[in-house]
């Protein structure tokens, strides 16, 4: 399962396609506010999390930005969220954020927008969860 | 007050307060031969700082004065007291320069060099002066109480305020603008897939280069930012990894199947420090500059040649290109210069190399031939302090 966090529904449009058309056949879930992602994952169970699943996360994002959505997943306290691989998947240039990005543990890649199928068939993994 | 209405009432006094009011300024006095007389009357004014005398055309004889006041009198000419007052300040920029002439004519013009300029007639307010100067020079030192001393780190504060404003101002504008160009550049990769139609193809490869177009003028203000404002990082550099580190930047020119890896050779490699960051932005800048103008009739070939000189080290990017014509050579390091209407960039890419350059304290220079090639050679130091 892929789950997309972005509040512009143009590009989670877009990132939707683009897995598709790089090959990608399992679920994807799309949120619009990290808040909503968040309240997902704390109603999931963990045998419902796929093998292979990913979160494509957004940095710049009204109310809950993208790094505070991984400091709340983290304090959720569940291994198997606190671990779920997440790539940044962004349009900022500051390299602050790389920075940022890579002090956290489960964050797998720093992606810059937009996703194209060629860079979907480059992601780990995809044809495994397409499988 | 002066010396004068102190005359009667008790000079000895005022004297020894004066001496340790000022205690530890030393005075210079420049003056002509022929007037060695005069200044005799000044050096007794000015008797508790035993003051040293010179002529003019001591100065640099003189050297380096560690005196903090330095008299010039009676400079007959406006040439003459410009000539003395610039050796003066080239020698000790921080001293205070008093000026004793009279008639010179635009006197006041030269305050930025002169601090002070009296009259002939006005050399008994020498004493005073220098004791006011003392008094204001103690405030200016005396530890964090004074009053010019917490404005500035107040004004130090405030820049160090907007300048980091600034820059989350440059990100986020620029995040705020790339994001619909993004989005429309997806929607465009989109569109390709989807309709095949030969001249819906060719509108859409348009669209994406004019996008990208504007992308990189925004990529190109965030790095003019970036190299402005982040401070230096020096770490230890090898050649062949930051080439590894060019690929992703360059992916979006439109070459098919030219690569950084495929085209560029090192040709030399030994470990120097620098700042990586800004190294692979100018690397960057330079193998771009040159894929884009490779020659139509071959290949591109990009070669990275180094080596060590004295304290320095070279580093010699060249390529086989078209070359750039001998009426552009000085110029294309000048901000939003291009060379043609044609070329797609901001004109500010070699801007922005060269700011680098300087910035990681070394020059660039370019040399070409139409045709035949491109040669860029960057200086920079070995070490840093």
């Amino acid at each position: 399962m892929i789950i997309l966090i972005d509040d512009n529904p143009i590009d989670t449009f877009i990132h939707t396609k683009a897995l598709e058309l790089g090959g990608y056949r399992g679920r994807i879930e799309a949120f619009h506010s990290a808040e909503k992602a968040l309240e997902y994952f704390k109603g999931i169970s963990t045998s419902a999390i796929e093998p292979d699943s990913f979160v494509l996360l957004d940095i710049r994002i009204p109310a809950m930005n993208g790094f505070e959505f991984l400091d709340a997943l983290k304090r959720l306290d569940r291994e198997v969220i606190a671990t779920f691989p997440v790539y940044f998947l962004s349009s900022s240039l500051d390299l602050e954020d790389l920075q940022r990005a890579n002090t956290y543990s489960n964050v797998v890649g720093f992606l810059e927008k937009p996703l194209t199928r060629h860079m979907v068939a480059e992601l780990p993994g995809i044809h495994k969860v397409a499988s | 007050m002066t010396v004068d209405d102190l005359g009667s009432v008790n000079r000895r006094l005022y004297s020894k307060l004066l001496a340790e009011a000022v205690n530890g300024m030393q005075i210079s006095i420049f003056a002509r031969k022929s007037d060695f007389q005069e200044v005799t009357h000044i050096k007794g004014l000015l008797k508790e700082w035993s003051p040293k005398v010179f002529q003019y055309g001591e100065t640099a004889r003189v050297g380096k004065l560690t005196r903090e006041i330095v008299i010039l009198y009676k400079p007959q000419l406006t040439e003459e007291l410009i000539r003395i007052a610039a050796e003066v300040r080239i020698l000790s920029p921080s001293c205070y320069l008093l000026v004793i002439g009279e008639g010179i004519p635009g006197m006041t013009l030269f305050h930025a060099q002169v601090n002070c300029a009296l009259q002939l007639s006005e050399i008994k307010r020498i004493p005073e002066l220098i004791h006011e100067l003392k008094a204001r020079s103690e405030r200016i030192t005396s530890d964090g109480g004074s009053m010019a001393m917490q404005e500035l780190q107040e004004k130090n504060k405030e820049l160090e305020k907007i300048n980091f404003e600034l820059d989350r101002f440059v990100y986020s504008a620029s995040h705020d603008l790339r994001s619909p160009l993004t989005s429309v550049l997806g929607l465009l990769y989109l569109l390709r897939e989807e309709v095949k139609a030969e001249g819906a193809q060719r509108y859409v490869s348009l669209m994406e280069e004019s996008i990208l177009k504007l992308d990189n003028i925004i990529r190109d203000i965030v790095a003019y930012s970036r190299n402005n404002r982040a401070g230096l990082q020096i770490e230890e550099i090898h050649l062949p990894e930051l080439i590894s580190d060019l690929e992703p930047g360059l992916r979006y020119l439109e070459t098919g199947e030219i690569t950084v890896s495929g085209c560029v050779k090192v040709m030399a490699d030994f470990p120097f420090s620098s700042d990586r960051n800004r190294l692979v932005a100018v690397l960057n800048n330079l193998i771009s500059n040159s894929i884009k103008y490779r020659h139509p009739a071959r290949l591109p070939e990009i070669e990275l040649n180094m080596e060590r000189n004295g304290q320095h080290i070279v580093l010699v990017v060249s390529d086989n290109g078209i070359g750039i014509k001998e009426y552009h050579l000085e110029k294309i390091f000048d901000m939003f210069y291009r060379t043609s209407d044609h070329s797609t960039g901001s004109g500010l890419g070699l801007y922005i190399v060269r700011e680098t350059i300087k910035k990681l304290g070394g020059t660039i220079r370019v040399d070409s031939v139409v045709n035949q090639g491109t040669k860029f050679t960057i200086t920079l130091p070995l070490a840093y302090a």
